[in-house]
């Protein structure tokens, strides 16, 4: 018999026009915003720093060979383009390097507490009664509690049950975790949202048309629900993303980061102490933190106006 | 359909009631504070190929029944037959292949044309996805079926792939109604469908709505607040006042001849446009009052100018006074 | 003091207004050449669909265009003032008083956290300068004169409280509060239940009577005007149609504009159930988009008896019967190629 797909219900007729529609019409108002098309440009070019890593940075971000020449803290020069830092690594570098963690971090951590988040707001929202109730005393606990010292401390303790294990071995395995970590803490202002959207679509008119119809409880909630709701979502996703990236940042300042990753605040951790003497390794890891977190702060700020036309008419 | 002689009753209403509980939240659950009788046993009859209104101010009950009835919203207690059908029975049990086969026949045309469609889809998804959850005509036939409905309802074949915020209100009428013939229903639910649009585009649509009914021998249950296009569409009336029904009678009839006391204030209050017509007074006072405390007795009684001292101990149940014309009322003019 | 030209006993002369909103799609022409009079005490009905102008219109009056729109051309000359050239200040001090503005949705346009009181007393206090105590004493007045019941502890309460139609009684005990000599009401009737449409019509006629007021009624409602006005003008796409006495206007329209728009209404008072071919008088087409207008007569499109002409000559208005002018080539010479 026929196959059919829950995205594609017509058949070859309809393919390409329904992504057509709603993402075009959007990219079209996105691209009239000029705050959301430096955002994307600034995105776009850590992303481009990112994938083509290997290639940019001038030396190996693990080479310390600076410093067996007296060469460490050194300032800017034709074969060490930022400088070294303390440990006698190119700061260029460590900070091209920096990027792909950075997304890593931002990304992954924003994908699943983008997945809980808008599992528990969404059943919350649609359902309603008491598993709204229990759903909203969680997401509230967690926006009370000090998430900042409690995911350091869970970073710390992860780290030392890890210590001695075979698990140590695995690679950017504590990266992994904080991005986890980050990830479940950073799911609360989303749940809300999804939440908020599910309540405010669940008595659309046109999901009314749909249930009238006879259509399943499952195809509403996921093809016409969620795709009303996404607009709204994404931007908190794209805040989100900025947000990981500098608690990621904070985290590692602070001591508690991967010592095995190489991360912005890593380079700030790292060269701390000589902020006076070579401030290059520092002003180029919080240049590079700036720039990112600014890039996705301005691109959701452009998508609010991209995927919501209704709020300026 | 409109002059023939229709005897054959495809729906019935029995004793619909929707009950709202009024509830006060606290922390640990919902107190019940009062009850809102939003539709209090409403019963009628709709025959093959007429056309019902359903008429009444705002809280009068008009739009709870019709999403009862569809259990779009989850009636209190009453019955719904459809072609003999007890269609309320088969929406509690729940039985999949049984609701959608319900759900086919009965189809609702909403209010809001800008609300009722959903923005990020084309208006072909939204028309055809009766077809793809009714299963009722192969897939290869799904594209030929879209254009037949939208040459029925007055829009281009072009009109097919683009969304709904390029088309103006009259034309996401048009769509709505589409998305309602698709499953091949026979009776369609018309929600205020022209409320919504301009003047000049009324006509159209009201038009479409004879025809199409005509054409596909369809039966209407037309709910409007607007008695004009109310007295053009109809084959029969029914009045609302405060959840319950109070006058039904054949159209011509109702408007020249209005026995209930609140079905001629309110046909007095239509300004009609001729400037020539002598206004008749204002026969009614204060406002419609709140249904969660609904007067004793007639429910109309405060208001109304024939009120007796029975109207406000005993409601008047709805009786046939001869020639179709019901009426609830102890002192009907 | 000489008298302004063309204030020939007339209260309002509004002359060639033209507002044009700056969008981002373009500029929108809302309102193109529009020129009306209005006397002492008289209701003008200015009826027409959505796209009009008719709303813009009445804003303009009282200058409270929303931005991106602008008053691009033409005067209104009010009590011999010419109110497009007024800056901000000297129009604050004619809102709210010599001219006040009853709108659409009365729940919109009160104000839901201060209480019917210190809203209407807040007026009182700022135009008439009179002491709190005395502004809520006037303001009861009023409420009784509006028919609500039991007023002084109405004034106490919230518009949450209030049912629709009392809040538009409100609204419209807050228009009259220091007896303009106009009053604009935007469908102040459209979003109530028919029986509370009736009284507050009723209501507004009885007011207007009392206090002699002249009164600017807009709507889309032919039943609304045919009740209330005593001259009416139909507007389309931003232009007036046709200007006439309501009898007349009913009686015999003369633009087909008019024509279509009176054919194609049902009624309540005729039967349908003779005919069942019968149907509607159906003006095809739509509402035009005002960026980028039909050329020449705005309604030529739709027009059953649209004329070659029609299509690049924008009629102006021509006197076809003592006081009844009609914006129609058919009936006029000429008028300018557009």
């Amino acid at each position: 018999m026929t196959t059919r797909t829950a995205s594609d219900p017509t058949g070859p007729v309809d393919q390409g026009f329904r992504k057509h529609g709603m993402w075009s019409q959007g990219w079209q108002r996105f691209r009239r915003n000029k705050t959301g098309m430096l955002g994307l440009v600034l995105v776009g070019f850590i992303f481009l720093v990112a994938v083509f890593s290997p290639l940019l940075a001038p030396h190996d971000p693990f080479d310390q060979s600076a410093m067996l020449q007296f060469r460490s803290k050194a300032p800017p020069s034709w074969s060490h383009p930022l400088g070294t830092d303390r440990m006698g690594y190119d700061v260029a570098s460590r900070v091209i390097y920096g990027a792909p963690t950075a997304l890593f971090v931002g990304l992954g951590a924003m994908l699943v507490a983008a997945t809980i988040g808008i599992t528990l707001g969404g059943i919350s929202g649609y359902v309603g009664g008491v598993a709204d109730e229990l759903l909203m005393r969680i997401t509230e606990f967690f926006l009370v509690i000090p998430i900042f010292i409690v995911v350091l401390v869970m970073v710390r303790i992860f780290g030392i049950l890890v210590l001695g294990t075979a698990l140590e071995k695995i690679p950017y395995l504590n990266l992994t975790t904080i991005v986890f970590i980050l990830g479940v803490f950073g799911w609360p202002p989303i749940a809300r949202m999804a939440r908020a959207e599910f309540l405010r679509l669940k008595e659309a008119e046109f999901v009314e048309a749909a249930r009238c119809i006879g259509v399943e409880r499952k195809s509403i909630i996921f093809r016409h629900i969620l795709p009303n709701a996404f607009p709204s979502l994404v931007v908190l996703i794209a805040l989100g993303i900025g947000g990981a990236i500098l608690m990621e940042a904070m985290i590692s300042f602070l001591g508690f980061g991967d010592p095995k990753a190489i991360s912005w605040g890593q380079a700030l951790y790292f060269n701390y102490e000589f902020l006076k003497i070579s401030p290059w390794a520092s002003i180029a890891a919080g240049t590079a933190i700036f720039i990112t977190v600014l890039g996705f702060n301005l691109l959701a700020d452009g998508l609010t106006d991209a995927l919501n036309p209704r709020l300026k008419e | 359909m409109k002059g023939s002689q229709p005897s054959v009753n495809l729906l019935r209403i029995e004793q619909l009631v929707k009950l709202y509980p009024m509830l006060r939240r606290g922390i640990f659950g919902s107190k019940q504070v009062g009850l809102v009788r939003a539709i209090d046993n409403v019963s009628f009859e709709i025959r093959k190929g007429e056309t019902l209104a359903l008429v009444g101010e705002s809280g009068c009950g008009k739009t709870t029944t019709a999403r009862s009835m569809l259990y779009l919203t989850t009636p209190t207690s009453g019955r719904a037959y459809f072609d003999g059908v007890d269609i309320l029975d088969v929406f509690r049990r729940g039985n999949r292949a049984e609701v959608l086969s319900i759900r086919r026949q009965l189809q609702y045309v909403f209010q809001d044309p800008y609300l009722s469609l959903n923005p990020r889809w084309s208006i072909a998804e939204t028309i055809m996805e009766p077809l793809r959850v009714h299963q009722h005509l192969p897939k290869s036939a799904w594209e030929g079926r879209l254009m037949e409905l939208l040459e029925l309802v007055g829009l281009e074949r072009y009109h097919a792939w683009r969304y709904p915020h390029e088309f103006s209100g009259g034309q996401r009428q048009r769509v709505g109604i589409a998305r309602a013939l698709a499953g091949e229903p026979k009776f369609l639910i018309c929600d205020e469908p022209v409320s919504s649009l301009d003047v000049s585009v009324r006509a159209q649509i009201l038009n479409l709505l004879l025809d199409l009914q005509e054409r596909l021998e369809l039966t209407y249950l037309y709910i409007s607040h607007d008695l004009s296009s109310v007295r053009f569409i109809s084959d029969r009336v029914a009045v609302m006042y405060l959840g319950k029904i109070v006058e039904i009678a054949d159209v011509d009839e109702l408007f020249t001849h209005p026995v209930h006391h609140y079905s001629y204030a309110l046909l007095a209050a239509i300004p009609v446009p001729d400037p020539e017509t002598a206004v008749r007074p204002s026969v009614l006072i204060g406002e419609v009052p709140s249904a969660l405390n609904p007067p004793s007795g007639c429910r109309f009684h405060p208001r109304c100018m024939g009120a007796l001292p029975k109207c406000s101990e005993e409601e008047p149940p709805l009786l046939p006074i001869g020639g179709g014309h019901l009426v609830a009322c102890h002192n009907p003019r | 003091m000489v008298p302004a030209a063309g204030n020939n006993g007339r209260l309002l002369e509004v002359k060639d207004l033209r507002i044009h909103f700056y969008t981002g799609s373009g500029i929108v022409k809302a309102v193109d050449g529009i020129s009306y009079g209005l006397k002492p005490g008289q209701t003008l009905g200015v009826v027409g669909e959505s796209g009009s102008g008719k709303t813009i219109s009445s804003l303009a009056l009282l200058r409270l265009i929303p931005r991106p729109g602008k008053i691009i051309s033409g005067k209104i000359l009010f009590e011999d003032e010419d109110l497009t050239a007024k800056t901000e200040t000297e129009m604050i001090a004619v809102r709210g008083k010599k001219i006040a503005m009853i709108f659409q949705n009365p729940a919109y346009s009160l104000n839901p956290i201060y209480s019917i009181g210190a809203q209407l007393g807040e007026i009182l206090v700022w135009h008439e300068k009179v002491s709190q105590k005395a502004a809520q004493e006037r303001a009861a007045e009023l409420l009784q004169l509006v028919g609500i019941a039991d007023p002084v502890s109405r004034l106490r309460q919230f518009p949450h409280e209030l049912s629709g139609g009392m809040k538009q009684r409100v609204c419209i005990a807050r228009a009259l509060l220091c007896n303009p000599a106009l009053v604009l009401a935007d469908e102040p009737t459209t979003n109530l239940d028919v029986t509370i449409q009736a009284q507050i019509l009723d209501l507004l006629m009885e007011l207007k009577n009392r206090f002699h007021m002249a009164m600017i009624l807009v709507t889309h409602d032919m039943g609304v005007v045919a009740r209330t006005a005593d001259r009416i003008v139909v507007m389309y796409a931003g232009r007036i149609c046709e200007e006439a006495n309501t009898k007349v206007i009913f009686r015999d329209p003369r633009h087909p504009y008019t024509k279509a728009l009176l054919e194609t209404m049902p009624r309540v008072d005729q039967s349908y159930t003779a005919d069942s071919r019968n149907r509607l008088v159906v003006i095809p087409g739509r509402i035009p988009n005002l960026v980028d207008p039909p050329t020449g007569c705005r309604f030529h499109p739709r027009c059953a008896v649209a004329m070659e002409e029609c299509s690049t000559i924008l009629p102006e208005p021509v006197d076809v019967a003592g006081g009844h002018t009609v914006s129609c080539l058919k009936y006029s010479g000429g008028g300018t190629a557009s």
